[in-house]
């Protein structure tokens, strides 16, 4: 048996190949980060706090956790939200795509393609790049503290809207410095495509996303897979299968069909590539990438493609933003069966369901994350490449590299959620 | 100049608090010239941990291997820092801390039997001595880098203690209580945010955990009082700082 520990990922976690003759025979994506038990920790708690509390479930892409569960409550108590209040929420949704890109395609990924393993090295032996990527990082740090407060657990995300609305001068600085990003960051796009390093070979992937209309996707109302079979949100939970095995400390999920799936920059890539930005679609069609993926590896050019269609979709909101004062939003109707809400966080499908009390206390709650849905995914791709390969350090390294493809987020995958389905 | 040498931890936690470890790096680029960051998995591959000069440690404890590494890691650092308000009060898991934990286990797990952890959420210093303290839902990345800064030119930090309040004041945010009537844990809470939740114009939720220099049982007494009349009820209050400062509430009734 070998194992790896998986750096350059956030939280913990281990690659196990079992071998037999030194071929190798399997692998077990094991999860050792502790659990934390978020289920538990909302019970009781007021819908109004659950945002504050399932942000903490991932620092890496807490807004989207914040997001989803207003969304999930909003939708239960036929909340309405204001169409700016909404317009704002989706900006700092947008800001933590950007952010979370960033830092793996310039910082945590590409050591791989340059074949380094640490950010000092990097910072030494390609200084430009690294400080572009740096300097963009810093950039999405403030339009998060402008519009949503901060850089993790942001606070201006509330059930119903916003708290309020940073002024039009505030903006008007991110919305200043807005075209040097975008040139750094297609100077750093080039750099990581111009190495020509990203593998060919094709993996056979399913995947899935949230449906979200003629609109590259952020929230949807159902989810569609890639061979188009689709649910509701509410039915979710009984479109994929839930397993939880005695190595790890994260539950999985597969298609209906027991086959494994990915969520993701190339899952949105692949089901929604029309509607990215012709200028995304330029960037990387120069290097050949059309209208599919191929393999696991590639998702870097998704997010790519993703990070400049998002910065573009930024430039909108700046120019188009005005201060307004928030409005008051109460629900309207007591709570009307599960409260549900999926979106699309930087590493793909991120499912909530909660159920209430008549006071508005959390029950239970199901709370289904990109990476837990993605480790399946992983061990299929990493056996399909090394089955039967010899099971040297050579392995664990492929091994790793596949793992990383995905940007597993290893705290968010082990919150772990209810399974019994229990409806109230 | 010596270099320093760094490593950087995860223990029970969202990883928030790393990610500002790495912004103080990438906000101050020149300390990365001056640090040897010799364990970070977050950032490079890094295998043993080795003796340093500083241990930065996020998160908090809640099973027997990390109170092992904890150990560990004090024994092989001269200076450490608990990070973040997971290690320095426990953090947000604390929420199921104390309770009974076939309950916790069963509400996330099918099979309980893979799944070991305490019944108890420890935050750091609980455990071994802990040099400093940032505390923060996530930590102020801006002062870790200061501070960073200031261990590297061989100074030390003096810590401030003052609650919420101050940084209203200073920064001219009105009251959210006074002028908005919201409750609002500012005066209980610790400072160093920024005051960040008021200038949005809603009140505290505590995550930079209870000021317990000034702030005893009975004057916490008094204080949910003040937050009930606002329309913050009591179970409400109480599980908000059960959240953000455990491990200071279970202290205040033990002799430490």
């Amino acid at each position: 048996m070998l194992s790896g520990l998986l750096t350059r990922v956030e939280g913990e976690g281990q690659v196990v190949l079992k071998s037999s003759d030194g071929r190798v025979t399997s692998v077990e994506i094991k999860i050792t980060e502790a659990p934390r038990f978020f289920e538990y920790i909302v019970r009781g708690r007021r819908c109004f706090e659950v945002p504050d509390l399932t942000s903490r479930i991932c620092g890496l892409c807490g807004v989207s956790y914040a997001l989803t569960a207003s969304k999930a409550f909003e939708n239960c108590l036929s909340i309405e939200v204001p169409e700016d209040e909404e317009r704002l929420r989706l900006a700092v949704l947008a800001a933590e795509r950007v952010k979370s890109h960033v830092i793996h395609v310039a910082l945590l990924h590409l050591p791989d393609f340059l074949e380094i393993g640490s950010l000092k090295e990097l910072s030494e032996s390609y200084s430009h790049i690294f400080s572009k990527s740096t300097e963009i990082v810093l950039w999405s740090r403030k339009v998060m503290e402008t519009l949503g407060g901060r850089f993790h657990n942001v606070l201006n995300i509330r059930v119903g809207g916003v708290y309020s609305f940073p002024s039009a001068s505030k903006v008007e600085k991110l919305k200043h410095d807005l075209p040097k990003v975008i040139r750094d960051f297609i100077d750093i796009a080039k750099f990581v495509l111009d190495l020509g390093s990203i593998p060919v070979e094709v993996h056979r992937l399913r995947y899935m996303a949230v449906e979200n209309g003629t609109r590259y996707p952020w929230v949807g109302s159902g989810v569609v897979a890639d061979d188009g079979s689709s649910a509701k949100v509410e039915a979710f939970e009984n479109f994929v299968l839930t397993e939880q095995v005695g190595y790890s400390n994260a539950l999985r999920y597969r298609l209906i069909t027991g086959e494994p799936y990915a969520v993701g920059p190339l899952a949105r890539y692949n089901l929604y590539y029309k509607y990215l930005r012709e200028e995304a679609k330029e960037l990387i069609s120069e290097y050949g990438y059309g209208e599919s993926l191929k393999n696991i590896y590639q998702s870097v050019v998704a997010r790519i493609a993703e990070t400049y269609h998002t910065l573009l979709e930024l430039k909108e909101f700046f120019d188009e933003y005005r201060e307004r004062s928030v409005t008051r939003t109460e629900p309207r109707t007591a709570p009307r069966g599960a409260c549900v809400a999926a979106t699309e966080a930087p590493r793909g499908i991120l499912y909530h369901r909660y159920n209430l009390d008549r006071e508005l206390r959390v029950r239970n709650s199901n709370i289904v994350t990109p990476t837990a849905q993605n480790l399946a995914s992983m061990e299929n791709v990493i056996m399909s490449k090394l089955f039967g390969a010899s099971a040297d350090t050579r392995a664990i390294d492929i091994a790793k590299r596949i793992v990383r493809s995905y940007d597993p987020c290893i705290s968010c995958s082990v919150h772990l959620l209810h399974l019994s389905n229990t409806q109230p | 100049m010596r270099k320093l040498s760094v490593s950087v931890l995860k223990l029970t936690s969202c990883s928030g608090c790393l990610n500002e470890v790495l912004y103080s790096l990438v906000a101050r680029a020149e300390l990365l010239r001056y640090l040897n960051i010799s364990y970070f998995t977050e950032l490079q591959d890094s295998n043993a941990i080795e003796d340093v000069d500083v241990a930065i440690v996020e998160g908090s404890i809640v099973n027997s291997e990390q109170e092992e590494l904890v150990k560990q890691v004090r024994e092989k650092s001269r200076v450490l820092i608990a990070l973040g308000t997971c290690a320095v009060f426990g953090g947000v898991q604390s929420l199921r801390a104390g309770e009974d934990l076939r309950t916790v286990v069963l509400a996330s797990y099918p099979n309980p039997d893979h799944i070991k952890v305490l019944p108890e959420v420890k935050s750091v210093d609980s455990v071994v001595n802990v040099d400093y303290r940032f505390s923060g839902c996530p930590a102020n990345g801006e002062a870790l880098a200061r501070f960073l800064v200031k261990l590297v030119m061989g100074g030390s930090e003096s810590p401030i203690v003052e609650s919420l309040c101050s940084e209203c004041k200073r920064k001219g945010i009105l009251c959210v209580t006074v002028f908005d009537g919201k409750p609002c844990l500012g005066p209980i809470t610790l400072s160093g945010c920024g005051a960040l939740c008021p200038s949005f114009r809603r009140g505290c939720y505590g995550c930079y955990g209870l000021n317990a220099l000034i702030v005893d049982r009975e004057k916490l007494e008094e204080f949910s009082k003040v937050v009930e009349r606002l329309g913050m009820s009591r179970e409400d209050f109480m599980a908000m700082l059960k959240a953000f400062s455990y491990s200071s509430l279970t202290k205040s009734s033990s002799s430490r």
